[in-house]
């Protein structure tokens, strides 16, 4: 993309070095924390000291920081999950169809992305007390799609936007039906979009702490994010390397799984069918 | 998706609502009733202290418009979301830039780039909270030892400090996400048509400014958009390092929102400043919208 | 690409299954179940002990208690939503911060009627009693009490050439000026001056300066002292006795490293120092309560009440094992087994008579200054939290140059005068 000249590569090396600095340097700090003996802790020496494993082995035998390890990994694959798909649905609905009320109810989709999350919580929780879902893992997936149907629906309906509608024609005239075009043709040509809202959806409901908390009450159906500060923010002492060791360990099984999404993302994007 | 198969009896205009029909569903659900309930909760005296409320008609309005602090929440929560959109964009844009000249291991640092992005937003917020503390941070320590400064800096202790430092703190968990939709956005750049300007002799910065950018057009936009609204929303990073202090210099309008709900208990003043909240981003949408239509 | 995105899906739903399956299978809800919340069940260093209390319960009557927790943080909001929320509740532990907070939902039982006058009576001194009384009614059952008053390591001062902790205001400025002259980069004092906890410490200094935040009435009062102790404070502040951006979690850590030789804290100080790595029977060597230094000798040292109650709901069903419940965490063998364990205070007149709580030497000097303790002055407010952050945030303006001592009153009167 860029000639490799005298003033590209100045600035290449620069920004690799600067950027790389500011993006891994406090990721090894969190690391060497979480490798330090947990009296250490406070010593400013960088891994040439004292090394342990035991904060690590602690968090991966324990195995209530791994039910909420799983469990924060099936709220958010389920909700990120049904969140695209409803966003999909929506967006191709308001892309390519006209009905009565459609305005309307874009707008709507669009304002609610606005309004405050803490805000909506209680109503949320006294609905779910009535539905009598409070506690289970439904309770977490509906309410996080809150987090991304709006931006899903939105930009899913850009992505197909940008479909000709000739070649929904045409697939009309070989007599396909409007669900078969949707499996058929217009959803694959989404996927690069569809994964990247599924991502945006997956780290919004990974990261949620309010909701979360006050939704599920159980041990055994606690999400990590809540699941973490309650282990290691007490109210007398705060055990910073456990808390960072659960993080680093809590962070590599979605790590592995973002890099093998990525390439679909990306190789989506590249396929050009969006663009042109 | 049964009642689709029948799509013989069904017009386009009834399928087109059909899809839209769950997420209508889930969009009364889980936001416009608790959206219309919070509104409503907005003219009342409601707390979380009993289920029972009084209307107050406009009072919580006007106890927030007479509120001297109320415009520098804005103010505070206007300069938080452009920088921490602002800078991961730049940043990850570059990162973008030179992760994607594909050299030995750049597939392994787009990795583990995302690492800081899925690392719980509460262990961010105290991992830079430790970094920039003024007692035992790890940034005094090395300034120290480079000799840059003879004594403790503190950071988060000083108004003009402490908001930089949330936003680099929110800069460094964005930049991977930055950096993966423009890494994506930058691969969709057609090729040829950068060959071709090769041809007529354009430089890099040429490529860049005619064609790089006006190919990521439609990329920037989304994540500048995501990224803002993301950043308005977000709470945890500010929350765990500053608690909004000192003296507001870190509160945002989502603070202020949960600490009027969920710390003085008062749930109609919080939902007012919610509903202001989405005034003002309705006019923003508006604009969005308008440019949005225009560009069709 | 259509492979991998088909696996992704299906394994989607394999997941999905997997969590409606789990989704049902919630525990059974016998009739004599109740519901335990709080928050020291969830932290590490009591949540061993909170499950022994369970299911030492459990055992004994064949009664079932399930454990519901959150953050110490975020125990009173989510008591609250839970509350307005009508889910079951039957017992809970609750601080005295939130204690009023709880009990002005109207939603607490009247143990009186619980546990009968008289069991109350004979089982808790009077004084204690009352900690746990508003208006006149008595909503909670004092299960740990002491006071907040000042921490101090020993071995700093002692190298400081201080074998006793400072007894005047003026003995304490001139140790720490003599800690500052040690040169070893230690924090003499770490009174907060971040988070809510600023604001409790604000308290017990402005009584020893002579002056309250509000008056008996609930009226503002902040008299002439008021002034004078946060030019104090910014005095303190320009000659590096204090520091801003402490709060009590920082305080508890460089205390606990030794870079720090005074703070406030209660009983739990004890917790940081020997996860820090100091043997749980040497804490007193570096970690020591002492009075709160007076203006002139003779005065009465200031200190603030602390403790966890027990609060039962009068909507709950099973308020009877409730009440069986509570009895059995202040009985003497549980009592004196957290106390134990965790270095919790017990509360009963018998239990706190027990030797080895009379000996502790690190408790002694939280429970003598009990003695002259005082309520925090919005403990008894609705919105005591607004009424912190606002004394924080005015606190905060001032130290940091953007107000003098003498605006700081002025704002702080006419703000907390309009809550």
């Amino acid at each position: 993309m860029f000639q490799k000249t005298l003033a590209f590569r100045i600035f290449f090396t620069v920004s690799a070095i600067l950027i790389g600095c500011f993006v891994f340097l406090p990721l090894l700090w969190l690391i060497n924390t979480a490798l330090k003996p947990s009296d250490q802790t406070f010593s400013l020496y960088f891994f040439f000291g004292p090394l342990t494993l035991d904060n690590i082995i602690s968090i991966i035998t324990d195995r209530t920081i791994m039910t909420y390890l799983k469990n924060s990994l099936i709220v958010s694959f389920l909700s990120s999950f049904f969140a695209t798909l409803v966003s999909a649905f929506a967006g191709y609905s308001f892309s390519k169809f006209r009905y009565k009320g459609r305005k309307l109810i874009m707008g709507a989709f669009m304002m609610s992305q606005a309004f405050p999350q803490a805000i909506l919580l209680l109503s949320i929780y006294l609905m779910m007390q009535k539905l009598g879902l409070l506690g289970s893992y439904w309770s977490l997936l509906i309410s996080y799609v809150v987090f991304t149907l709006p931006v899903g629906t939105w930009t899913l309906k850009g992505y197909f936007d940008a479909l000709p509608d000739s070649l929904i024609e045409s697939a009309k005239i070989d007599g396909a039906g409007n669900l078969k075009i949707m499996r058929k043709i217009i959803f694959p040509m989404a996927v690069p979009g569809m994964i990247s809202i599924a991502i945006y959806g997956f780290v919004w409901s990974w990261n949620d702490l309010l909701y979360s908390m006050t939704l599920v009450t159980d041990p055994s159906r606690r999400t990590l994010a809540p699941g973490l500060v309650m282990t290691y923010l007490g109210e007398a002492s705060t055990n910073w390397a456990a808390m960072m060791s659960a993080s680093i360990v809590a962070a590599i099984p979605v790590t592995i799984i973002f890099v093998f999404l990525q390439r679909y993302f990306i190789a989506g994007l590249t396929s050009g069918a969006v663009k042109e | 998706m049964a009642k689709i198969r029948n799509n013989g009896k069904l017009t386009d205009g009834q399928v087109g609502f059909l899809l839209v029909v769950p997420g209508i569903a889930v969009f009364i659900a889980v936001i416009l009733y608790p959206f219309i309930s919070a509104i409503l909760m907005s003219f009342t005296d409601r707390t979380l202290l009993s289920p029972s409320s009084n209307g107050v008609g406009f009072a919580n309005y006007r106890k927030i418009f007479s509120d001297p602090y109320f415009l520098k929440t804005v103010w505070t929560t206007i300069v938080f979301v452009i920088f921490s959109t602002l800078i991961p964009f730049t940043l990850g844009l570059i990162w973008a830039i030179v992760l994607n000249q594909g050299f030995r291991g750049s597939e392994f640092l787009r990795g583990v780039t995302l690492v800081n992005w899925i690392i719980p937003g509460t262990a961010i917020g105290f991992l830079w909270s430790w970094i920039f503390n003024g007692q035992y941070g790890i940034l005094n320590g090395l300034l120290i030892s480079l000799g840059i400064i003879d004594s403790n800096i503190s950071f988060l202790g000083q108004t003009s400090t402490a908001l930089p430092c949330v936003i680099i703190a929110r800069s460094w968990q964005m930049l991977p996400w930055y950096m993966a939709f423009l890494l994506g956005g930058l691969q969709s750049v057609p090729m040829d048509r950068i060959e071709a300007a090769r041809i007529d002799g354009a430089n890099n910065l040429q490529v860049f400014r005619y064609i790089v950018i006006p190919g990521m057009r439609q990329i920037f936009f989304l994540v500048l958009i995501l990224g803002a609204i993301g950043n308005l929303q977000h709470f945890d990073i500010p929350w765990t390092m500053t608690q909004g202090g000192p003296a507001r210099a870190t509160t945002t309008l989502s603070l202020e929102v949960y600490r009027t709900a969920f710390q003085n208990w008062k749930l109609g003043q919080a939902a007012t400043v919610g509903t202001i909240w989405a005034i003002l981003l309705a006019a923003f949408s508006f604009v969005y919208l308008k440019q949005v239509k225009e560009s069709e | 690409m259509k492979k991998a995105l088909t696996l992704l899906l299906v394994s989607l739903m394999a997941f999905s299954l997997i969590a409606s399956g789990s989704g049902e299978s919630s525990a059974p809800e016998g009739p004599a179940s109740i519901v335990w919340a709080g928050w020291s069940g969830e932290e590490e260093a009591s949540k061993a002990i909170f499950e022994e209390m369970r299911t030492g319960f459990e055992a004994q009557t064949g009664n079932k208690v399930n454990w519901v927790g959150w953050t110490w943080a975020d125990t009173a909001q989510q008591l609250l939503i839970r509350l307005q929320g009508g889910e079951q509740l039957d017992i809970a532990q609750a601080d005295i911060g939130i204690f009023n907070t709880i009990a002005q939902t109207g939603t607490l039982a009247d143990l009186e009627d619980v546990f009968g006058t008289e069991w109350l009576e004979s089982t808790f001194p009077q004084a204690t009693l009352d900690v746990g009384k508003i208006d006149g009614k008595q909503v909670g059952l004092p299960w740990s009490m002491a006071a907040i008053t000042m921490v101090y390591n020993p071995e700093i001062l002692s190298r400081a050439g201080w074998d006793k902790p400072p007894v005047t205001v003026a003995e304490f400025e001139q140790c720490m000026a003599d800690i500052v002259a040690l040169d070893e980069g230690i924090i003499p004092y770490g009174v907060s001056t971040k988070d809510s906890t600023a604001a409790g410490d604000l308290m017990p200094w402005l009584w020893t300066f002579g002056t309250s935040i509000f008056n008996e009435d609930g009226t503002v009062n902040l008299g002439p002292g008021a002034a004078e102790t946060i030019q104090w404070y910014k005095d303190l502040l320009a000659k590096g006795y204090i520091q801003m951006d402490i709060g009590r979690g920082d305080a508890r850590q460089l205390f606990a490293q030794g870079k720090m030789a005074f703070y406030d804290d209660a009983v739990l100080a004890k917790g940081q120092a020997v996860s820090a790595g100091v043997d749980p029977a040497e804490v007193v060597n570096v970690c020591s309560a002492m009075p709160r230094p007076v203006l002139s000798e003779g005065d009465a040292p200031q200190s603030t009440m602390w403790g966890h109650m027990l609060v039962i709901f009068d909507a709950s069903q099973h308020k009877d094992i409730a009440a069986e419940f509570a009895k059995y965490l202040v009985s003497d063998d549980i009592a004196l087994r957290y106390f134990e364990q965790n270095g919790m205070p017990p509360v009963t007149n018998s239990a706190s008579e027990n030797e080895a709580v009379v000996n502790d030497q690190y408790l002694k000097g939280f429970i003598d200054s009990t003695a002259t303790a005082k309520l925090d002055e919005t403990a008894r407010m609705v919105n005591a939290n607004e009424i912190k952050t606002v004394i924080v945030e005015e606190l905060q303006a001032t130290l940091l140059g953007q107000t003098t001592a003498e605006q700081c009153v002025e704002n702080l009167r006419s703000r907390l005068g309009s809550l």
